[in-house]
């Protein structure tokens, strides 16, 4: 049944397709028929420039995720064994799923030129972090009982952690290592979006410039394709290592586990805590003030911060930053209602959830940034197709989250609702939207950090105006100060809405 | 005349724990002393410190004073010599029943074969042949706290220490794994400490019942259960099982209440 709905899918997505382009609703520039698209597979495949980009691109996604996994769960190791550094770490790792990471691309690039490893040392960042907070959570959670049992059998500290604690915590460090698979696609096929040297992402980016959309679907497909199998290949891993092991820990969507409990939290226990939350950022600074003495990309932070102040001065500046703002508010705004409206509608009328439910957690699975340059050729290089990007980020863990947060829901709220007979309407502002507001208000700062990441993105590949095209503008001509400058205001954006959204969590939450 | 060392003592056993409010006594002067092969339970209101005791034995805590010697050998830390059944649920969720039981097999020098065979028969002696194979998630409670047992008999302890082992299962397989124990025991005539807050449980499987006092924990009665081996549940019918019942009863009830009060005026 599962499998089936998946199927019937993916066969109607393509029934769709043959019939739109065959009856001449769509342009053939911006949907070309199935027929042309297969048509040039064949010359792409025997120049070998198909086979070539698939490797390449493959290659960076196995590296950036097996240095991911490799790095992410020692390195939970560590913060479990040492609380203090666990603790301070912890509130920062989980903020960097609310920073677009992509930002950094630039320094990655001047550090590294244009090859393998920009690319896989900037998406490697992205998948330690779930490895590693899933495997120290995992760690805190392994019950005390199974300690004591290996202390009971004489084990020592070191058997007990390979043998006990660690496989305890596995189930944890797998959903961590499902986290970083897609972290990893969706990373390195963005990437490439925006300056490599070959790859897939960098094809699809090639041949819209080059106004051969036959060719870009047939890249675009292949990319799909290699993230189904990429995905295909950790449910093997989970597969292989949890037989029958039965209850298992799903994410409903990407940092779902981790952002709510992890916010930094503000407040409360006293000087070592507040010591333990300024020592990350100074060690930050630190590190920050060496490397401007190390790489001539990276300045140093007093001339950041002058030519930040410099910058806010302009006027063309702050029409930039402008640009930027009002997108991503827009697209935030229309992900939230359109997220939640869909989510509720698909979680709570059964006929819908079982027509949507494969299409949505499909779409949910795939490196949306293939769909950009589509959206360039049919919205051209202004603000509504970075908007429509920041939406289509935004939307879907929004919607994914308010959907099973209704799966899930006490089943008896609902009798209860019935038994006293209160009407559809009042039942759901009363009743559901209430049950699901905690999983709502996480669907919500993922979905902002999702809408800043989709917006940044695209400008960051292709744009008119925005920060993002700031940022690549001042990479490509070297001004290396005022890179940095944006690159701050930028991450002062993502960083000030996540922490306004987790007041907003705060004040809700309070009684639950 | 040399003295004969008893196989099991507790000598001035106290135990205290440092809390925000100052320190909290739970154990006092317990001394204790157990023949080879006895089969004692411990019953005392809730938190009178009887788990806390057991753990003391089991080396998995340290008393603040006085000392704990088995077999001649004081009590140090954990050991395999002192094996210990948890209440909650102790068995590994990514290993087969065999393979947990194993677990307790592993690195002491014998072939894969060995361990195998030797865990097999543990777990035939739980009732458990047919279920090698699985794994706890397909295991219920019963049989999840059976595997836990086999894990313990396995490697072959002098003293066998269960905190409330049945305290998460439902009254039918409370009774069919308590005689599953108790049909071990008259096989084995192991040395068993079993923590319980079952009255009847204590009675039915115990040649001694020792009752803790609220907190702090003291001995304040022994009760010899004298009938014979091998029991059998309907024993609960007769006039003599209703009598011990009755006293240790009497002499609980009034504990837990003073329990009680002390817990609800703490909340209040």
């Amino acid at each position: 049944m599962k499998t089936g709905g998946y199927l019937a899918t993916v066969v109607a997505l393509i029934a769709i397709w043959f019939l739109v382009t065959k009856l001449g609703w769509i342009s053939s520039q911006i949907l070309p028929a199935p027929g042309d698209v297969l048509g040039s597979v064949g010359p792409l495949a025997s120049s070998g420039e198909l086979q070539s980009s698939l490797g390449t691109t493959l290659f960076r996604i196995l590296m950036s995720f097996l240095l991911g996994v490799v790095l992410g769960v020692p390195l939970g190791g560590f913060a479990w064994r040492f609380p203090g550094a666990g603790q301070a770490m912890r509130p920062y790792l989980a903020a960097s799923y609310s920073v677009p990471l992509v930002v950094f691309y630039p320094f990655f690039l001047v550090v590294f030129g244009i090859n393998d490893w920009p690319v896989i040392a900037l998406t490697t960042v992205m998948t330690t972090v779930p490895v590693c907070l899933n495997t120290y959570v995992g760690l805190q959670a392994a019950p005390k009982v199974l300690v004591d049992v290996g202390r009971s059998l004489e084990r020592t500290p070191g058997q007990i952690f390979r043998q006990i604690l660690l496989p305890s915590a596995w189930p944890h460090t797998l959903a961590g290592i499902k986290l970083s698979m897609v972290y990893a696609v969706v990373g390195v096929i963005a990437l490439e979006f925006i300056a490599a040297q070959a790859g897939l992402g960098n094809r699809i980016q090639y041949y819209y410039e080059t106004f051969d959309p036959d060719s870009m679907y047939v890249f675009i497909i292949l990319t799909l394709l290699l993230a189904g199998f990429c995905v295909a290949l950790v449910v093997v891993i989970e597969a292989l290592t949890t037989h029958g092991r039965g209850t298992f820990v799903m994410t409903g969507h990407s940092g779902a586990v981790a952002s709510r409990a992890d916010a930094p939290t503000t407040g409360g226990a006293g000087i070592r805590a507040g010591l333990r939350a300024i020592v990350i950022p100074a060690l930050a600074l630190i590190v920050w003030y060496i490397l401007s003495r190390l790489v001539f990309v990276v300045v140093s932070p007093p001339v950041a911060i002058r030519t930040l102040i410099r910058d806010l001065g302009n006027v063309q500046y702050l029409g930039d930053l402008g640009d930027t703002l009002m997108k991503i508010a827009i697209a935030f705004a229309v992900s939230a209602i359109l997220g939640t409206v869909i989510g509720i509608t698909v979680g709570l009328v059964r006929p819908a959830r079982e027509i949507f439910e494969p299409l949505i957690l499909i779409l949910n699975g795939v490196p949306k940034i293939v769909l950009y340059p589509i959206l360039l050729v049919i919205f051209g290089l202004g603000g509504i197709s970075q908007i429509i990007m920041g939406i289509i980020f935004g939307t879907l863990p929004v919607l994914v989250n308010v959907m099973s947060g209704l799966a899930t829901m006490r089943p008896v709220y609902r009798k209860v609702a019935r038994m006293l007979e209160v009407g559809p309407m009042r039942a759901l502002f009363r009743v559901y939207l209430p049950a699901v507001m905690p999983m709502l208000i996480v669907a919500l700062q993922l979905g902002f950090s999702l809408s800043v990441l989709g917006v940044l993105y695209s400008e960051l590949i292709a744009s008119r105006n925005g920060l993002g095209q700031r940022i690549i503008e001042t990479y490509s001509a070297g001004i290396y100060d005022r890179m940095t400058a944006s690159v701050l205001v930028v991450l002062f954006i993502a960083l000030s809405g996540a922490w306004l959204l987790h007041l907003v969590e705060r004040s809700v939450m309070r009684h639950h | 005349m040399p003295t004969v060392e008893p196989y099991l003592a507790m000598q001035g056993v106290q135990k205290s724990f440092r809390t925000k409010l100052g320190s909290i006594q739970a154990l006092k002067d317990i001394d204790f002393e157990a023949a080879k092969g006895s089969f004692i339970s411990i019953i005392g209101p809730s938190g009178c410190g009887k788990s806390t005791l057991l753990a003391c034995v089991g080396g998995m805590d340290f008393p603040t004073s006085g000392r704990i010697v088995v077999d001649g050998r004081p009590v140090t830390g954990p050991s395999r010599r002192l094996g210990y059944v948890f209440q909650e649920e102790s068995i590994f969720p990514w290993r087969t029943a065999l393979a947990n039981v194993r677990f307790a097999l592993e690195g002491r020098g014998m072939s894969r074969h060995d361990r195998d065979a030797r865990a097999r028969e543990m777990l035939a002696a739980v009732g458990l042949t047919g279920f090698e194979g699985a794994y706890p998630a397909g295991l219920s409670g019963g049989m999840k706290q059976r595997v836990a047992i086999a894990r313990v008999l396995a490697a072959e302890p002098e003293v066998v220490l269960m905190d409330e082992p049945f305290g998460a299962l439902d009254q039918q397989t409370r009774l069919l794994v308590g005689e599953q124990v108790l049909r071990i025991w008259e096989a084995t005539h192991q040395t068993i400490l079993f923590v319980t807050h079952d009255i009847q449980e204590a009675i039915l499987l115990s040649n001694e019942v020792v009752v803790l006092s609220a907190r702090p924990g003291r001995i304040i009665e022994r009760v010899t259960v004298p009938f014979p081996h091998p029991r059998e549940a309907s024993l609960a019918g007769t006039t003599e099982f209703a009598d011990i019942a009755a006293r240790l009863w009497h002499i609980l009830s009034g504990e837990a209440k003073k329990a009680f009060i002390e817990s609800e005026a703490r909340r209040g």
